[in-house]
């Protein structure tokens, strides 16, 4: 029954995704669906949103969403359809991997429902904060806009996709079922493994694909991760869009006004999930202008122009949500005064410098350190930085940026700083790691090259 | 004897090294997978039955009568067991947000209406004497350690 709430959403993502993707012939179902679900879910929660702002009732939303479904079925038929993928088969070490792959996704399935029934609120982030403010959404629709306000030791100014999705989820459905969130924490937790598979198979192979997909599962802190329904891995998620399309948008010979656009509004739905996102668009904007500034000017103001067409309209919705409802940021209405101090505070950046260390060792609560893998994988394919250069340079540039950001946010932390390292630190790392991994296996040959030589 | 070095065997090299990563994947899938072993011989009583009988969904049912108490979305001052941690204030006090939302509890604040969540003692003699003897009346004892304090009738 709660699925009824997901089809619209699903549907418009859909709709939205294959209106700009299928124009290029190049995305393959299981990308374009990866890329669709969460989109759809950000769009949905942005439209709510807006329409319950200017007091629209939650059910003229709902019969405005499907009608406008059932118009895109009748006139645009095609954009319900997703283009054929030409499949090549895999190679015997492909095999193995998809094997395990296939092991590893029914397991991880299978925790993820096992953890949930212990935890069906998630764990604390989920319910003093995501699923507390849906709450206010959905109870109060005419009056959470003013109730926000009061909501400083709740986070009120975090962004609203998440709350906003399950708060239209629980008026769609007429009850607040906790399967909404939790259905939407396995969207998302599983999307960014489809996604990153996907996204890795295009444009290293099958094999890398499956194998960069298992780096994910097989990492059992990503799954406690998803199913706590902690929003970190949906702003993963939209990173990892955002970069993809670029770097899909960086293979193609000609300019690919669609695919910015489409970049532009994921990465305004990563500042609509969580205030990292703001801090993702920045980088986004200086990693791009660098890049573009050294290597090809004539189409610097051509691609802002797209990226800014679909971002700014989420920019302004966040914008207006931060001044006119939300209450002050802790970090920023409380760190002012003394940040400047904490800055020259050299004690502090050598601190958070060893914490970085022992949490990137500590990676994901794996047995052993994981990063030993993918320099076996490297020894294993070789590199090959010429094929996708742009894309490599970009997406290094971009993960090294939000590193650094996420750094001086600690540094200029009023919260103390081991409580604020040890509780957040690890979620930061998560938040990037879809990321790496696409930049890490795109930067490598496919195990295909070796064995067709 | 000649140590010949072709490239196929080099192929098979770095195929070779590919297998130690499936391996070490292969090993903590196994291992994580452990933690559910139990859970996986007994689905009906490790996912069905335990449904709906975790902390936060038995600690939210006390809060059904005064949901129903309160009508409209009101500010109320928030004040936990006397003498308790901050730990365990914080956790009660979002607890209590979470499942009296539309309802802003605001810490320590006399508004016009005050909830006392004695989730422990469940007992009303812990509420503070100076609110009594200031004009605060007992507006609703929810007999589940809830009570809703008024200055107001």
């Amino acid at each position: 029954m709660f699925l009824l709430a997901f089809i619209a959403p699903i549907i418009l993502g859909i709709l939205f995704t294959n209106y700009y993707l299928g124009k290029l012939q190049l995305a393959t179902p299981v990308l374009s669906v990866s890329i669709a679900v969460g989109v759809g879910i950000g769009l949905s929660s942005i439209i709510f949103i807006t329409l319950n702002l200017i007091h629209i009732p939650a059910l003229v939303i709902f019969i405005a969403e499907f009608a406008g479904i059932a118009y895109c079925w009748w006139k645009h038929r095609n954009l319900f359809l997703f283009t054929s993928a030409t499949t090549t088969p895999l190679s015997s070490i492909g095999k193995i991997a998809a094997a395990l792959g296939i092991t590893a996704l029914l397991a991880t399935l299978f925790i993820f429902f096992a953890d949930t029934t212990k935890d069906p609120h998630g764990l604390y982030d989920a319910w003093s904060y995501w699923n507390l403010r849906a709450k206010f959404i959905s109870r109060a629709p005419y009056d959470w806009d003013n109730l926000f306000q009061y909501l400083y030791f709740f986070h009120g100014d975090y962004p609203l996709l998440h709350s906003g999705f399950i708060a239209r989820g629980w008026l769609f459905l007429q009850q607040e079922t906790v399967w909404v969130p939790i259905f939407t924490a396995f969207i998302f937790t599983f999307a960014t493994v489809a996604l990153l598979y996907a996204a890795v198979a295009h444009f290293a192979g099958k094999t890398a694909g499956i194998i960069a997909a298992l780096c994910m599962l097989c990492t059992p802190f990503y799954m406690v991760m998803g199913d706590s329904q902690y929003v970190d891995s949906p702003a993963g998620y939209f990173f990892l869009i955002t970069l993809v399309l670029f770097a899909l948008a960086d293979k193609e010979s000609e300019r690919q006004p669609y695919l910015y656009l489409l970049a532009g509004v994921a990465a305004g739905l990563s500042a609509w999930t969580k205030n990292e996102g703001l801090l993702f668009i920045a980088v986004l904007y200086a990693a791009r202008i660098t890049i573009l500034f050294f290597s090809n000017r004539k189409h610097l103001f051509y691609e802002l122009k797209y990226i800014s067409l679909g971002l700014l309209p989420i920019l302004f919705l966040i914008i207006y949500f931060k001044v006119m409802i939300a209450p002050a940021n802790d970090l920023l209405a409380e760190g002012n005064e003394s940040a400047a101090s904490k800055l020259k505070d050299m004690g502090r950046y050598a601190f958070i410098w060893g914490w970085f260390k022992l949490k990137i060792i500590d990676f994901g609560k794996w047995y052993t350190n994981p990063w030993w893998l993918l320099v076996l994988y490297a020894l294993a394919t070789g590199f090959n930085f010429a094929t996708n250069k742009r894309t490599l340079f970009f997406g290094l540039m971009v993960i090294a940026m939000m590193a650094t950001g996420y750094f001086f946010i600690y540094v200029t932390t009023y919260i103390d700083l081991t409580f604020h390292l040890s509780t957040s630190l690890h979620r930061l790392f998560f938040q990037l790691l879809p990321s790496f991994l696409f930049i890490y296996f795109v930067s490598l040959k496919s195990p295909e090259y070796w064995l067709k030589r | 004897m000649k140590l010949r070095i072709n490239l196929k065997s080099l192929v098979k090299l770095r195929l070779l090294l590919l297998l130690p990563v499936i391996f070490f994947m292969s090993k903590q899938l196994w291992l994580t997978w452990q933690g559910y072993t139990d859970c996986a011989k007994n689905v009906k009583s490790c996912i069905v039955a335990p449904w709906g009988t975790d902390f936060i969904t038995t600690y939210g049912t006390r809060y059904t009568q005064i949901n129903q108490f309160l009508t409209t979305p009101t500010r109320i001052g928030y004040y936990g067991e006397p003498g308790e941690s901050f730990g365990m204030w914080a956790n009660n006090y979002v607890l209590s947000q979470y499942f009296m939302a539309p309802h802003v509890l605001e810490d320590k604040k006399a508004n016009d209406t005050i909830l006392y969540n004695l989730y422990g003692s469940q007992n009303p003699a812990l509420i503070s004497s100076q609110f009594l003897q200031q004009g605060w009346h007992i507006l609703k004892d929810f007999n589940n350690g809830l009570i809703l304090l008024s200055k107001t009738n």
